[in-house]
């Protein structure tokens, strides 16, 4: 049976759509600097706040808000719902 | 603006060498007949020069100086290495400016008192102007190959085919111009014509055809990646790469053509050199702002 992807594999997936290569290592940074655990380690509980930092520090890279608004939805969508249901969740627009 | 101080110190030093060296020292034998004007309007047109020249050094160094930056934050990352080598790349580029631009300018002065060294400056200052694009381009060509093996990306027959072309184009009338500026001027480059192929022509080709292969490579990579913030700062600094790719060989082509010419205007000279200098700001401006792009992305 396929092993279910963790919190953080999802989270990782979503923000490679947007900052492919250094998506590892942004999402390190926020969960360790803001958090105080390893990446790893996040629960749907820190997904919240990790959320805010995330829109913080994306803000600071694009100027787009659209593009913001986007990749915060798609990390909400994982809160309360360990496997993103592919109805609702909202397929980044073609760029 | 240049975080590195030792980049910043070198910039100014280099630029106040050249500034001083172009107003003290006199201008090459046959300048001032060539662009048909006084000693006094030779200088006034080095000093305004100085501005732009200054600009151009400027942002090439300050671009060096982002890349180094950036590639320094990824030295533990699988692209590390590609970033380290681009970087250093273009830390050639940007010396060999600064430096064959002094080197010109000391052995125009020589020459001046010693005329019989003709021959040797012209030689010197040609061989010295064609190691800057050969070291550069081949170190950012190591880069872009590094990150296409990251990729894991190679070439489409189309691309092999558009850079071939290209770089066929390219080199077929860069030839002409050598070969013809050879048999019909005075011996401009002072060389037989097959040290002139072997040691001229040759590595130009050679170290243009790696310049046009990396700009086609890291665009390869750009394709390859996601990411749609990451891939919008590496756009800017891959545009910023070709850019200063073909402003290279503009250049040399330029250059090449004045080095024949018996009387040129000085409008002319002045509007190839500004030709060139708007082309390699763009591209050295591009760089820096992508490279300080994805240096944010890896801070915040």
């Amino acid at each position: 049976m396929e092993e279910q992807p963790s919190l953080y594999d999802k989270v990782i997936r979503i923000t490679n759509v947007y900052l492919g290569p250094s998506t590892e290592r942004f999402i390190g940074r926020q969960v360790r600097n803001h958090l105080h655990k390893e990446p790893e380690e996040i629960s749907e509980k820190d997904l919240y706040g990790l959320i805010d930092w995330i829109k913080v520090a994306v803000s600071l890279l694009t100027e787009d808000s659209e593009i913001v608004e986007e990749y915060t939805e798609q990390l909400s969508l994982l809160v309360g719902n360990s496997k993103p249901n592919k109805m609702t969740h909202k397929k980044p627009r073609p760029r | 603006m240049l975080r590195r101080p030792t980049t910043l110190i070198w910039y100014g030093l280099l630029i106040t060498v050249t500034v001083t060296l172009g107003l003290i020292l006199p201008s090459a034998p046959g300048t001032l007949q060539t662009l048909n004007i006084t000693s006094n309007s030779y200088r006034l047109s080095i000093a305004s020069l100085i501005l732009p020249y200054a600009l151009i050094l400027f942002l090439a160094f300050y671009a060096y100086n982002r890349l180094q930056a950036y590639a320094k934050q990824l030295h533990r990352t699988k692209e590390g290495h590609g970033f380290k080598n681009i970087a250093n790349g273009t830390q050639v580029l940007a010396w060999g400016l600064a430096l064959t631009t002094i080197l010109t300018i000391i052995l125009d002065a020589i020459n001046t008192s010693h005329p019989g060294f003709t021959a040797a400056r012209v030689i010197i200052t040609n061989y010295a102007i064609l190691l800057v694009p050969l070291i550069g381009f081949t170190y950012v060509g190591r880069g872009t190959r590094s990150l296409n093996d990251l990729a894991k990306v190679r070439i489409s027959l189309l691309s092999t085919r558009i850079v071939v072309l290209l770089f066929l184009i390219i080199g077929v009338f860069f030839t002409h111009m050598i070969i013809n500026n050879s048999h019909y001027h005075q011996d401009p480059y002072h060389l037989s014509l097959y040290w002139l192929i072997m040691t001229f022509i040759i590595p130009y080709l050679y170290a243009w055809f790696i310049g046009i292969l990396s700009a086609n490579e890291i665009r390869l990579y750009i394709q390859a990646i996601k990411g749609i913030i990451y891939r919008k700062a590496l756009a800017q600094l891959s545009f910023g790469i070709t850019i200063v790719i073909i402003g290279s060989i503009v250049m040399q082509f330029i250059n090449n053509q004045l080095a024949t010419e018996n009387n040129i205007s000085l409008g002319s000279a002045f509007l190839a050199i500004y030709i060139i200098v708007v082309i390699e700001a763009l591209g050295y401006g591009l760089i820096a702002y992508g490279a300080r792009q994805l240096k944010r992305i890896e801070e915040v």
